[in-house]
Formats: structure tokens, sequence, C-alpha cells
């Protein structure tokens, strides 16, 4: 196939993928990945190889996620959380100790199982955001709640990301320099570069738009040619952009890059993962689905009842936290090229994590359908004798009102 | 007959990210009304009853549904704070607002002072401070940190005062 002739039959797969997982009611997260694994090299019909073009599209699409992450999830919006926010965000860092003894468990080493808790402590922002906002839930006090956490987790997965880019180059002094010159290249910008940045964004139209693909993308590899993670340089500057005035107006401008670019990224994901390997990996995803389930449900139960919630949201607090999603496949791509962890690790990490990210994806979309009755019977079942006691004396009084 | 005077009842505003804006009222039945603003416009209004977490209702609106609704409730909407969007074109007339940052050398400096239309042709036709606004302002006023100037003039002038605004003002 001509590289053209590959871009129309993936967009046409994708597009498909995209408009089952709408009738499915699923994110479309796990229609792109499934085509990928279905269709890929190692699927049941191997139309798709990974090329040129699927790479090109792909490293594009994990830069556009995680910018647009860094414009939507960015400190300001942190500082808006409060001491709520503070509170559950601490208690939801249990999941990494959590995931790296899963990982030391599953035999992935201790640099290996360092990735594997990054993989699991992160929720998915990006796919939380969008069922919230299908399913009518945003108004909730959970919601708010969900989406501070959401905040926390990124802002915390930044610097993970960057100690585990660290600890992946091992000692090479010089490497240490390269971070520690991009660190303070950024915070020189943060300080003095406002004005400038503000300037450069009031390009219109066309302009704006491949000012920013060419910001994003040079950006983003200069800090990788100096060994910082260029996820995280992407995250950053989309962090820097979301402070000046003209956020909504970026937001826009990308926004069909942005879906396009995002499709494929998760397709690659696809197509790097062979149905064979899902039998070998089966049992590990999971248990790492089943652990993430009962910690995330009891940290955010805890949680939310600490920050004021009622039973029913604090429990429907860590229904809504379950998908992960890109920030844990960053993390294992970045793993990926670790030559630290031995290849074997590598390739059963990325394959056992796809897998765990395609489940707690369906798993969330599956929770979000039938919100509102199992938060308020776990929530019943959850609450205190107290407050049970309220409930059936509120009853006998309405029933005696009744009477009456 | 001109209405009485309205007590503005408190609004507690929040940040949804990923989201978009999110504005609750408390009602004097008991329970409150959450509206959900997006970027796109779009409108979404929650009603809870009293001692409630959960809404028992919701209205979804376009952004012509809001306005509307606006006006039938009896007051224009007002607009989201897109300074963007704000961009008023007349043929050649540009009506555009400016906010004043902290660091921006015009802030205690008055209009006079800042000889604005001298230097780029744009006339500052009113301040919004605050809640309020100052129409026509006089040559002695004093800007602050947080002024929005509305400024008039030509694509250029208006352009031109905006660079020099936003760079410093000096």
């Amino acid at each position: 196939m001509s590289p053209a002739l590959q871009l129309g039959v993936m967009a046409f797969a994708l597009y498909v993928a995209a408009w089952g997982s709408q009738k499915l009611g699923v994110s479309s997260i796990v229609g792109f990945i499934s085509v990928g694994v279905l269709l890929g090299p190692g699927g049941v019909i191997p139309v798709f190889a990974v090329t040129d073009v699927t790479h090109l599209l792909a490293e594009l699409g994990l830069l556009l996620l995680l910018f647009y992450l860094g414009l939507e999830f960015s400190i300001p919006r942190f500082l808006e959380g409060g001491r709520a926010t503070l509170v559950a965000g601490t208690i939801d860092l249990v999941h990494l100790p959590v995931g790296f003894g899963l990982g030391l468990l599953l035999g992935f080493g201790a640099l290996g199982s360092a990735f594997l808790a990054g993989a699991l402590y992160i929720s998915s922002s990006g796919v939380i955001a969008k069922l919230l906002a299908e399913r009518d839930l945003v108004a909730n006090p959970e919601a708010e709640r969900t989406l501070g956490v959401l905040v926390f987790e990124d802002l915390a997965m930044v610097v993970v990301l960057g100690g585990l880019g660290i600890a992946t180059v091992g000692g090479d002094a010089s490497r240490f320099l390269g971070v520690g010159v991009v660190l303070i290249a950024y915070v020189l910008l943060v300080r003095f570069g406002r004005r400038g940045l503000e300037r450069l964004l009031s390009r219109e139209g066309e302009a704006l738009v491949l000012l920013l693909l060419a910001m994003l993308v040079l950006v983003s590899l200069g800090a990788k040619s100096l060994g910082f993670p260029e996820a995280v340089a992407a995250f950053l500057l989309g962090m820097l952009v979301s402070e000046s005035s003209y956020r909504v107006r970026v937001e826009t401008s990308l926004a069909s890059w942005h879906a396009v670019e995002a499709a494929v990224f998760f397709f690659d994901v696809g197509l790097h993962v062979t149905l064979g390997s899902a039998l070998r990996v089966l049992p590990a995803a999971l248990l790492l689905l089943v652990v993430t389930m009962v910690v995330q449900l009891a940290t955010g139960f805890m949680s939310g009842r600490l920050t004021g919630l009622s039973a029913r949201g604090s429990i429907g607090h860590g229904l809504m936290l379950l998908p992960r999603g890109e920030f844990s496949l960053v993390v294992v791509g970045l793993a990926a090229g670790a030559q630290a962890i031995a290849p074997d690790v590598r390739d059963a990490l990325y394959a056992t994590v796809s897998w765990y990210v395609l489940f707690t994806v369906v798993l969330g979309s599956v929770v979000f359908s039938r919100y509102d009755g199992w938060s308020e019977s776990l929530g019943r079942w959850l609450r205190s004798p107290a407050a049970r006691r309220r409930e059936e004396q509120r009853q006998r009084d309405l029933d005696a009102m009744r009477l009456d | 007959m001109p209405e009485p005077d309205v007590t503005p009842i408190e609004v507690r505003e929040s940040t949804l990210p990923g989201v978009g804006k999110k504005y609750v009222m408390p009602l004097a039945t008991g329970g409150n009304v959450a509206i959900v603003v997006r970027p796109d416009g779009q409108r979404q209004v929650f009603h809870f009853l009293p001692e409630e977490d959960r809404p028992c209702d919701v209205v979804t609106l376009t952004r012509d549904e809001g306005q509307q609704l606006a006006n039938l409730l009896g007051a224009p909407m007002v607009a989201s704070p897109d300074l963007d969007k704000l961009e008023l074109v007349l043929g050649a007339l540009e009506i555009e607002w400016v906010p004043l940052e902290d660091d921006c050398d015009l802030v205690g400096r008055t209009l006079a002072e800042s000889r604005l239309r001298r230097r780029t042709g744009a006339s500052v036709v009113a301040i919004l401070r605050g809640d309020t606004a100052l129409p026509n302002p006089d040559i002695d006023v004093t800007f602050e940190a947080g002024d929005t100037l509305l400024l008039i003039g030509s694509d250029e002038q208006t352009r031109a005062a905006r660079a020099l605004i936003e760079g410093g003002g000096a």
C-alpha cells in the first residue's frame, strides 16, 4: 500500500471504530485499540503494519494528547481545588506503592515495577472528563472532587515520569545536565517569557495552527534530545500556554488535529499488541484490574468521606476514577525504550498494561452507564449506622404523614 | 413601572477542568440550581432538591437556546469572559477589550499621562473595573491593575494600542 492509501484505509477503519464505540456506548479509545489489535500484525486479519506513517502520526498524537492535558489540567486549576483536592489526591497516591508491589510479584524487577506503579496510579483524565460530560454527571459534587484528583494525578505524573526518565538513563552525568537545562529553561520561560508568548499566540487562522504545531514538535524533540521525556515536555508546554489569554483559541484551532492524532496514538498501541500475547498476559492484566477496583474504590470512598461527600458521592468518586488511559500508555511507551530493563520484561509490561487499560476503559464505560443505580445502592450499603438510622426515621416520619 | 431592586444572591463559581465552568446558586425553596457552561457555549441547568447531592433534572441548552431563555427570564445574558470573542468588527471600526496586567507600566498613571490616543490613535471609551464600568473616563482617571480598557479605533489603531499595553505600556 502506498502511504496515502494506508492513511485512507486507516482513517476509514478508525471511523468505523469511533462510530461503533459510540453505538455501543463505550469510550472510543476501546474501539481504536481494538482495531489496532485485530487488524494489526498480530491480529485476526493483518491489514496494517507498523510503518513510518503510523509511527509519525502516533508520535504526534502522543504530543498532542499531553499538550491538551497540560492546557486543561494545570497548576492554577490545582490551586483552585484547595484543601479537599490535596487530601483526596494524597490518599490516591497509595496506588504507587501498590503498583510497585504488584510489579515485583509479577517479576518485573525494581525498575519495571516502578513503571508499572506509574501506569496503575494514573486515571485517564481524557476518558473520565468525556464520560462525565456525556452522562450529565458534571454537576454532582463528587465530579468536582474527581476532576480535582485528576489534576493532582497529572501533575504528580510529571514528577514521576521525570524521575523514571532519569532512572532509565542511569548514572550518565551528561543526561542529568540535559534534564537540568530543560527544567531551568522552563522556569525562566514561565518567569520571563509570558509577554513574548502572549504576542506569539496572538497570530490568527492558519498562522496560529502552524506555529503551534512547530512549537509543540520542536520543543518536545529538543527536550528529548537532552534526555528529557518528550511527553512531559509537551505537557509542560500545554501548561504554559494555558495561562495565556489565548487558551480557548489554541484549543479550538488544534482540535481536529488532536482528534485524528489521538485516535492514531491508541490505534498504534493496538498494533504493538498481538492477540497471542493476550493469553500470556491475561492473568496479570486481570489481577491489575481487580486490585485497581479494590484500591480505587477504597481510597475514593475514604477521601470522599474525609472531604465532606455523602456515602453515595464518596463511592461514586471511587467509581469515576477507574478508567486508565493515555498516561498509562505513555509510561509503558517510555519503558519500552529503556535499555536498563530486560527486553522480555519490557514486552510483558507493554502488553500487560495495554490490555489492562483496555479493560479499565470498558469497565469504566459500563460503570458510567449504570452510575446512578450503582453509586446509590453501594452508597446505601456503605453509609454509617447513624446515617442509616436517620434515613429510616425519616422514612417512618414520611409514612406517618401519609397515614394522617 | 420600574422593577424593584434585586438583591444579588451569592453564586459559587468553580472550574471543572476538561469540562467548563460551574455556577451553583442556592434557592429560597431549598436545594439549588447548578449551571455548567462549556467552552462551545452549551449550557446545562441542573436542579438539586434539598438534602440531595444528585440532580433531579437537567436541561441542556445550545448557545442560542441559553440566550433565549435568559431573555425570557428578563435579563440579557452576560457574555462569557472570552476576550477573543469580544472583538467586534463594524466595517473599519474596531472595539477591543484589553485587560491591564499587574505589571503593566500604565497602572498607577492617569489616562492623560498614558497619551494612549496620541501614540496609537485609539481612544479609551470606557474602563471596566470589577463589576462597574466608567464610561467616557475623564483624562485624570488613574489606571488600576485588573482594569479592562474598552478601546475604539481603526484596526491598526486598536492593534497598536493592544501591543503597547501588552508590551508594558512604557
